[in-house]
């Protein structure tokens, strides 16, 4: 599996480098001596080898007293304190969290060659059976003694996690806050499903799983369901994979999830959740914890910020680790960032990481998200699995041309104007384009008093046009309101419509003459002479979707 | 020229104004209209936001034929809070004539799945992404 080629991609990233010089990619980086350690497939004999390995490692962390920053539970907290989802930090913290647990179990099991194993659910979408063996599966009697029930559980862990909670450091304590996490007492609340408004437990809301209960899916009954095994198929990872943004606000195209302020809280409003995140990632959690069959809960830890006292959440999660390194060496191959750009990077980079456990049992202290960019920092490789043949695209996509970003226009006297580069217009008028470039229009929705509905889309127009036909060398489309305006209903201020620029535009035939860029200059109109005032322009951008 | 940009933009507000499309779904069912004819490199996805909705409680997305296209199961998401968007990939065989026909149900403890609210799913969008 150590095959030249794919060493030569995965070694090649400067993060140092790229992050001092705001560099996104650095395609021609020189090839580097293969990695120290392979995470292995589950399913092969290293990745059985493996296995035994990671029993003995977590066997070895149940047996550590609750105080001991590496213990078994101990260990599940630090993700139930710090893991963010559903934001753009979700791939890089779960790499350091993972990395250092390797190295727990690297040293807590006498391996020194362990590498977290990955579970390929596209191509084994069951549980893989050594996974139901002894300390494998939360439910073996080991771990009875703790989560036998939430008495027990509460009388071992609370003490130990109310002196750590004490100890954290004015910056570890604001992060909790951020969190919603004044006090301890607010976590142990989210452990055991305790609804301060409610005055009540709700089952579903408890985090903790006795241990009979807490996985779902058996030796007897291992596969996922069949709405599971969707989210998981080939066809959902390779579109997953797609993206060519590191971040992109159209949650299809982007790579990652919700760029947030920081790790710990949502974005305001709604989190965007990427294709991966969102499908595979999220619904493996929740069927092997038994959403759906244990409704409406208790349900077992992988359905919650405790899951890693299951231990298939670290192969989960190297798999889910596997495809962004699949996702980064595609990028790299196709010469497209692979980080956040510009002053996303170092934003990016910086965000403070503070609870993280070292192999040596010792706090690692503050880190930054900027350390964990690469997998060189734990200088490790994957054996390739599902998605890899995306790294090497047909020759087509290689050649094809990247689109234009999308550019604001300056709004003025209710006209938008942008300066769109020759060369995209150029690509846009190529016979063989399939990137036309479009105009995304930004205006209120209609009054209800209204009865202008339809605006037709002005590029480059005399300011005395006002009306236009369709064969108007100004015309570029109408965008329309649909039916009545349903006042009583609750329906967003404005609408934004994408209207493709017709490549007959008058606008684009004096191309040459213009230098290196042509400025488009656009507005709206109501279709229907005297139907109403041309509506306001709120925004308006042209490039590539 | 002028009919096509008129469908095009009728389409353009079914995916943009989620509100109005998901009020019209109380049969479960809608059909979005792609915003252009894919190119052959172009995947289609569908585009959906989740309100808040209860622990344990999924959102199942398919054509309308009974074609599995995913299935939302938030994770990482604290009491209350809205669960996110999610964009789920459509295979190519499931739109015809650039239309998507879908149907969205929401999961509830001891009873069969139902159409969701336009708070527990406020919109549906069917977008193109990357190629």
């Amino acid at each position: 599996m150590r095959n030249s080629e794919f060493h030569y991609t995965r070694r090649d990233f400067l993060v140092t480098a790229a992050v001092a010089a705001g560099a996104a990619a650095m395609p021609f980086a020189p090839a580097r001596a293969a990695a120290k350690y392979t995470r292995h497939n589950v399913t092969s004999a290293e990745g059985q080898r493996m296995l035994a390995s990671y029993a003995k490692g977590v066997e070895a962390m149940l047996k550590l007293p609750a105080d001991h920053p590496q213990n078994w539970f101990r260990n599940a907290f630090t993700h139930f304190l710090d893991c963010p989802h559903g934001n753009w930090w979700f791939y890089v913290w779960h790499r350091g969290y993972l990395g250092y647990f390797e190295r727990t179990i690297r040293a807590l099991s006498g391996d020194a060659d362990f590498a977290i194993p990955y579970w390929d659910w596209t191509e084994l979408p069951q549980i893989p059976d050594g996974m139901f063996d002894g300390v494998l599966t939360p439910t073996d009697k080991a771990f009875a003694p703790y989560t036998g029930n939430l008495a027990l559980f509460t009388s071992f862990i609370k003490p130990a996690m109310t002196s750590y909670w004490d100890s954290f450091s004015p910056a570890q304590l604001a992060q909790q806050n951020l969190r919603g996490y004044k006090k301890l007492e607010d976590v142990w609340n989210d452990v055991t499903g305790y609804s301060v408004s409610l005055k009540n437990g709700l089952s579903g809301n408890e985090a903790f799983a006795t241990t009979c209960g807490s996985r779902y899916l058996s030796r007897d009954n291992p596969k996922l369901d069949a709405k599971t095994a969707t989210n998981v198929s080939e066809f959902v990872v390779l579109s997953g994979l797609l993206p060519i943004d590191f971040y992109n606000p159209s949650s299809q195209l982007s790579f990652n999830s919700s760029k947030t302020t920081n790790h710990n809280v949502p974005p305001a409003g709604s989190s965007s959740f990427s294709t991966l995140e969102g499908m595979p990632h999220n619904k493996v959690h929740n069927y092997i914890g038994g959403y759906g069959p244990l409704d409406p809960g208790p349900y077992g830890n992988m359905t919650n910020n405790l899951s890693p006292v299951d231990p298939i959440f670290f192969l989960h999660h190297s798999n889910m680790d596997r495809l962004w390194d699949v996702w980064t060496r595609k990028q790299k191959k196709r010469n497209l960032p692979y980080l956040p750009v510009g002053d996303d990077l170092k934003t990016y980079s910086d965000e403070p990481f503070l609870f993280y456990v070292g192999g040596d049992g010792k706090y690692v202290g503050p880190s930054k998200a900027g350390d964990y960019l690469s997998t060189d920092v734990f200088d490790y490789d994957y054996t390739p699995g599902t998605g890899e043949k995306i790294v090497e695209p047909p020759a087509a996509a290689v050649a094809a041309k990247r689109g234009l970003p999308l550019t604001k226009g300056t709004l003025k006297a209710n006209v938008a104007s942008v300066a769109v580069p020759n060369a995209a217009i150029e690509n846009h008028l190529a016979a063989t384009s399939s990137q036309p470039l479009v105009a995304v229009v930004t205006i209120p929705r209609p009054s209800g008093l209204s009865n202008a509905r339809e605006f037709d889309v002005l590029v480059n127009a005399p300011p005395g046009v006002t009306q236009v036909s369709a064969d108007s060398p100004y015309y570029a489309g109408t965008v329309a309101f649909f039916g009545s305006m349903m006042p009583g209903m609750k329906m967003s201020e404005d609408a934004t419509f994408t209207v493709p620029l017709r490549k007959d535009l008058q606008a684009f035939t004096a191309l040459r003459a213009t230098g290196n860029t042509t400025a488009l200059n656009i507005r709206l109109v109501p279709s229907q002479e005297k139907s109403g005032p041309a509506p306001t322009l709120k925004a308006l951008s042209v490039g590539t979707p | 020229m002028r009919g096509a940009v008129v469908a095009f933009t009728l389409s353009a507000h079914l995916a943009l104004s989620g509100n109005a499309v998901s009020a019209q779904s109380t049969a479960h069912d809608m059909t979005l209209q792609l915003p252009h004819p894919l190119a052959s490199d172009e995947t289609a996805f569908v585009i959906v936001q989740i309100g808040a909705i209860g622990r344990g409680q999924e959102i199942e997305v398919t054509t309308a034929s009974g074609q599995p296209l995913g299935v939302v199961s938030p994770f990482g998401v604290r009491a209350g809070q809205q669960a996110g968007t999610y964009p789920l990939p459509v295979p190519r065989d499931a739109i015809r004539n650039g239309q998507l026909s879908l149907r969205l149900t929401i999961s509830q403890f001891g009873a069969p799945p139902r159409a969701p609210t336009a708070e527990e799913v406020p919109s549906v969008k069917l977008s193109v992404g990357p190629r």
